[in-house]
């Protein structure tokens, strides 16, 4: 059982790893520009905004199986294939970035606007407020947004499997349903649940981490 | 130094208009400590936030050392910002950062070296007595340790203002006034000229040598503090000095008066000399001594049983003293 389990939980780590940086890096700026850009803030920009907010409900109303394979044109144009772990990160990137970009947004937005003002005041512009401000004061509640964002990528990429993507999730419905091997349906599970656990709590602890270093 | 000229401030909101400050003038001159009192909702924040263009005024004029403020756009406004410091009500330190990162924040915006941001942060720790708590986070500080340090980090680039928007206000009595001792060195000690948001008397009579009242976005009164409050010129000033509530008035009885002594008079014994020379009763109903910018000023309430003839040489008589009289009627 070992030699199924381990290439697929490998499988696994490396499509949920990849799509998280992806995600972290398109989806952080992204959730930025929607607090920044909103009514009263640092650069309101309301036409820009409404545009974004509407894109992002727009894909975020997409399940993932249908996003999955509505993007396969555009999987082939970056991927070259639309087959295999590599071809699957896209789908399951295009679908968290919306969903974390919400994330950053409502953690951002919770950031005192006196702070904000304050370094408005001091002569800090947009950039460094962005930097050294909303980000550093936000960064448990990120934490938290990102640690569930992930538990999100490990849920899509179990669906992700189907189309070739590997994993643990490709390996619970080959051998689980198509073989009826309940004994490794049994397995993936267990494994699928201690991978969640796993992630919440290094979540929970680097988000309390910070706050009780905050205490000091 | 800072010049305001029929400044207004009206704010949209849900097709509703408000005019926050309806044709402000002032003039603040180097050095001064000014104070803007009013009642919640006057404008006053709406006034100190035009000065370094949190919020942009409607019309008007605003200069500050001859440089037309409300022309500023991008890094002339920054850098223009940098030299007013603002201070406020809920302090708004960043809670993600120590207090050393706090007081170093205007200064690494500037791209400062280490060395002499280091430099500038402990003397500043040293000025508002803070070294004790260098590396600590503002969650573990008190209301008016958060104050100091909102201090400290308003003056790291040696501005030449200070705005203080009710900087006292969510502070006890006895913070309150060491951050007000605090507020008067910085203006003493390094010439920094502070205007001061307040709905507080308290805070205009220990710490503001001039004041102006807004009332609905109107200055109603402004001047020399000690001239404003013992001949008040206006209505709403009046208001705001009579904090002693009165006994109600019975009827039938003798003339009230109201009384207010400052400067020369208040340290004379003018009643009993009047009472000997007028030879009349004066029954004193109430009474406070107040000292603003540690000048004494006293009012008292009395009652005369008199007539209108003798209160009238009485009433002359006190004010050659230099004694405001008002009749109550
Ligand atoms: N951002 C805003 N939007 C709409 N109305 C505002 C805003 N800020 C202040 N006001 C209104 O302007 C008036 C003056 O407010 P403010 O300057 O805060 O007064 P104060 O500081 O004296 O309490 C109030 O009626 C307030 O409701
Ligand atoms: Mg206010």
């Amino acid at each position: 059982m070992m030699h199924l389990l381990l290439p697929a939980t490998l499988e696994t780590l490396y499509m949920v790893s990849i799509a998280t940086v992806f995600t972290l890096l398109f989806g952080l700026p992204l959730g930025i520009v929607l607090v920044i850009t909103s009514k009263g803030h640092l650069l309101e920009r309301p036409k820009l905004n409404a545009v974004l907010s509407y894109v992002v409900n727009m894909a975020r109303s997409l399940p993932f199986i249908i996003l999955m394979i509505f993007v396969i044109p555009f999987t082939r144009l970056i991927v070259g294939s639309s087959i295999g772990t590599n071809a699957a990160i896209v789908p399951l990137v295009i679908a968290a970035i919306p969903f974390y970009a919400r994330v950053v947004e409502s953690a951002i937005h919770e950031v005192d606007g006196g702070v904000i003002e304050a370094a408005t005041a001091m002569g800090a512009r947009p950039s460094a407020i962005i930097r050294q401000v909303l980000i550093p004061e936000a960064l448990p509640s990120l934490v938290l947004g990102t640690t569930i964002t992930i538990i999100n990528l490990l849920g899509y990429s179990a669906m992700a499997g189907t189309i070739g993507g590997g994993g643990i999730g490709d390996l619970a419905i080959r051998y689980g349903y198509h073989r009826f091997n309940t004994e490794i349906m049994f397995a993936t599970i267990v494994l699928l649940i201690v991978l969640v656990q796993l992630i919440q709590a290094s979540g929970n602890l680097i988000a309390s981490q910070i706050l009780k270093n905050r205490r000091r | 130094m800072i010049s305001i000229q029929n400044l207004t401030k009206v704010y949209q909101k849900g097709g509703q208009t408000v005019k926050a400050l309806d044709g402000v003038s002032l003039e603040i001159e180097a050095g001064d400590r000014y104070g803007i009192i009013g009642l919640s909702g006057a404008g006053k924040s709406s006034l100190v936030r035009c000065i370094n263009r949190l919020e942009e005024p409607t019309s008007g004029d605003l200069q500050i050392d001859g440089t037309d403020i409300l022309r500023l756009e991008g890094a002339a406004l920054r850098q223009a910002r940098q030299g007013i410091g603002m201070i406020f009500q809920n302090f708004n330190l960043l809670s993600s950062k120590t207090i050393y990162e706090n007081i170093a924040f205007p200064l690494r915006l500037q791209k400062l070296p280490e060395a002499q941001i280091r430099v500038r942060v402990n003397e500043l720790l040293e000025k508002v007595e803070l070294t004790d708590k260098t590396n600590v986070y503002p969650i573990n500080l008190s209301g008016g340790q958060k104050q100091r340090v909102g201090i400290a980090r308003a003056l790291a680039n040696h501005p030449k203002i200070l705005l203080c928007d009710e900087a006292t206000s969510a502070l006890d009595p006895k913070t309150t006034k060491q951050i007000l001792d605090l507020l008067k060195r910085i203006n003493e000690e390094l010439g920094v000229t502070l205007v001061v948001i307040t709905h507080e008397m308290e805070v205009i009579k220990s710490l503001c040598n001039k004041v102006a009242i807004l009332e609905s976005g109107k200055v109603v009164e402004s001047g020399e503090t000690l001239q404003v409050f013992s001949n008040p010129a206006s209505v709403e000033t009046k208001h705001f000095i009579d904090t002693t509530s009165l006994p109600s008035r019975p009827s039938g009885a003798g003339h009230w008066l109201n009384l207010t002594f400052s400067k020369g008079s208040a340290k004379m014994p003018i009643l009993s000399q009047i009472i000997r020379k007028h030879d009349i009763d004066i029954n004193i109903l109430a009474g406070t001594i107040e000292t603003i910018q540690n000048e004494p000023l006293g009012r008292l309430l009395v009652e005369i049983d008199t007539t209108e003839a003798t209160l009238k040489s009485v009433i002359a008589a006190l004010e050659i003293q230099h004694v405001q009289t008002e009749v109550i009627a």
